[in-house]
């Protein structure tokens, strides 16, 4: 598991939640000691354990707390780059869903050695899009569902998303998660220039 | 041969110029008009110079010049502060039909800079450009190699807090046996600075264990710490090198009778006694002393031993005094009596 998923998890419990939250769910996963590198691997039954105590101890369901954190990472002022970054997919909110089959490989490009989840996009009918992912970990959909409702806001578009339960598939997980683009131009986008911001 | 209408030709290629046989630029990409604005009545000499290689902007230069890359700057380039340099971008010519060149321009290997300069975003690209690409990854190799550098900080900062603990005894906070070790090799590695070598042993302290347990004992261990680092300079070495004993040493110290001074000093204040929960604890020291100056080959473990024996001959002559230690000369240990304080 690398390290940055971990700690995207560490990070989102501790400004949401507060440092002593995350201890206890540390303690009751049974972690070693400190704070997660995000250049580092881990093991991928470690993050399985966090995932089950940070439901218990945030006592809400996991996936909730998966799309909390798929909106956290595109919104959370000092992440910003993150949402540059997905920004580069695409002129348009569709540009963006159409660019998720690249996602992966981008990722990999930039990181190598990250794991990040597959997906494959549909349009069964005109602005009607179904985006199936496959993962190692269950809850692709739901960070996947987080994240598009703070892009499509960041794009300007008007959305309805829904995710399915996440169900096993081969060696992970597979989730499908249905996009419904009411408006393309709801509201003005955020800027976004290429060259960064200086 | 095929025929395409000169805006879809600049729509596809937002980076082109078309030029005119007689030179006139007739029309502009989307994107190079927006950093350099262009009129009608424009010729290639108002807009480009051929910067590297240099030739003067005329047709027939250029068509000599259709099979390499060329590098150019646009004269009507905007927004470019007071300081700095017009942006550089490489282009290719390419001969049309009846004398007509096109020129594909496209900017160089750091396209940054360019980038917010003129403010561009995706739209100012081609859909199958690359370079949006390319700026991603390096927006995303910044935020890793940020993430690296933070991930050294907090190495660097996690092995000098070992280091430290390494080198410090952690009851009374000295530095430890270790560290003084490291310290002698050091200073006689150096061989320039004369120094002073104390070395010394509490006299009474296990009676204080004995009667009054551990933690009394503790307590007179960190008010003798007090009082040793009350004693010295900021730069001399302080540390506890065993249960009771502990070694100083005064860096840059040639005069003997100085550390004879300083021993009394810290064996009377010893003698003062230490108030533990009501019971007055009292201790003395045994001090033995050696100076660098006394050798004409520097040993520090002969130093060590040198003033090991200087504090055991305290020890022997009635405990609370401190003794000066004579090396060994041809064989014959010479020492000078121990002084009583």
């Amino acid at each position: 598991m690398h390290g940055l998923i971990c700690k995207t998890l560490e990070e989102f419990v501790i400004d949401q939640h507060g440092p002593q939250i995350w201890s206890q769910i540390r303690r009751d996963a049974d972690a070693p000691y400190g704070r997660f590198e995000a250049l580092r691997n881990y093991d991928a039954a470690l993050m399985l354990r966090l995932m089950d105590a940070s439901g218990e101890r945030l006592n809400r369901p996991i996936m909730v707390i998966f799309e909390d954190i798929g909106h956290w990472i595109c919104t959370h002022p000092p992440l910003e780059q993150v949402r540059r970054l997905i920004r580069f997919s695409g002129r348009t909110f569709v540009d963006l869903l159409y660019s998720l089959d690249e996602l992966h490989d981008r990722a990999r490009m930039a990181l190598p050695g990250i794991d990040l989840p597959h997906f494959e996009i549909a349009e069964p009918d005109p602005g009607i899009f179904h985006v199936t992912s496959q993962w190692s970990f269950p809850g692709a959909g739901a960070v996947l569902t987080g994240s598009l409702r703070a892009m499509a806001d960041d794009y300007g578009a008007l959305v309805l998303i829904d995710a399915d339960r996440s169900r096993p598939k081969g060696d992970g997980w597979t989730d499908q998660v249905t996009v419904q683009v009411i408006e393309h131009a709801f509201h003005a986008p955020r800027e976004f220039t290429l060259g960064g911001v200086t | 041969m095929i025929g395409i209408d000169p805006s879809v030709l600049a729509k596809a290629m937002p980076m082109m110029l078309l030029l005119e046989a007689d030179g006139r630029v007739s029309h502009a990409g989307a994107t190079l008009a927006r950093i350099a604005p262009m009129g009608a009545d424009d010729g290639i000499a108002d807009v480009l110079r051929f910067v590297s290689p240099n030739f003067a902007a005329d047709m027939d230069a250029l068509r000599d010049r259709t099979d390499r890359r060329l590098k150019v700057e646009l004269l009507r380039e905007t927004r470019i502060g007071a300081d700095e340099r017009a942006t550089r971008l490489r282009c290719m010519a390419f001969p049309l039909a009846e004398g007509r060149i096109l020129l594909n321009l496209s900017f160089s290997a750091d396209p940054g800079e360019a980038l917010r300069r003129h403010r561009l975003t995706a739209q100012d690209f081609s859909e199958v450009d690359p370079t949006v690409d390319l700026l991603f990854l390096k927006e995303a190799h910044d935020v890793v190699l940020t993430e690296f550098e933070r991930l050294s900080d907090r190495l660097e900062q996690a092995r000098r807090t070992a280091e430290e603990e390494a080198a410090t005894d952690k009851l009374t906070g000295l530095r430890n046996r270790r560290a003084m070790d490291v310290y002698l090799a050091r200073l006689a590695d150096s061989r320039k600075q004369p120094f002073g070598l104390m070395h010394l042993d509490l006299d009474f302290f296990k009676s204080i264990n004995d009667s009054l347990g551990h933690a009394a004992g503790d307590h007179v261990l960190e008010e003798v710490a007090r009082i040793l680092r009350a004693e010295v300079r900021r730069d001399d070495m302080v540390a506890r090198t065993g249960g009771d004993e502990f070694m100083l040493v005064f860096a840059d110290c040639t005069e003997v009778e100085i550390m004879r001074r300083i021993a009394a000093r810290i064996i009377g204040r010893l003698e003062k006694p230490i108030d533990w929960q009501g019971h007055a604890c009292r201790i003395s020291g045994s001090i033995g002393i050696t100076m660098s100056n006394f050798y004409d080959k520097l040993d520090t473990r002969r130093l060590v031993s040198d003033a090991d024996r200087a504090l055991y001959e305290s020890k022997r002559c009635g405990r609370a005094r401190h003794t000066v230690a004579v090396p060994t000369i041809a064989g014959r240990r010479v020492s000078d009596a121990p002084r009583p304080v």
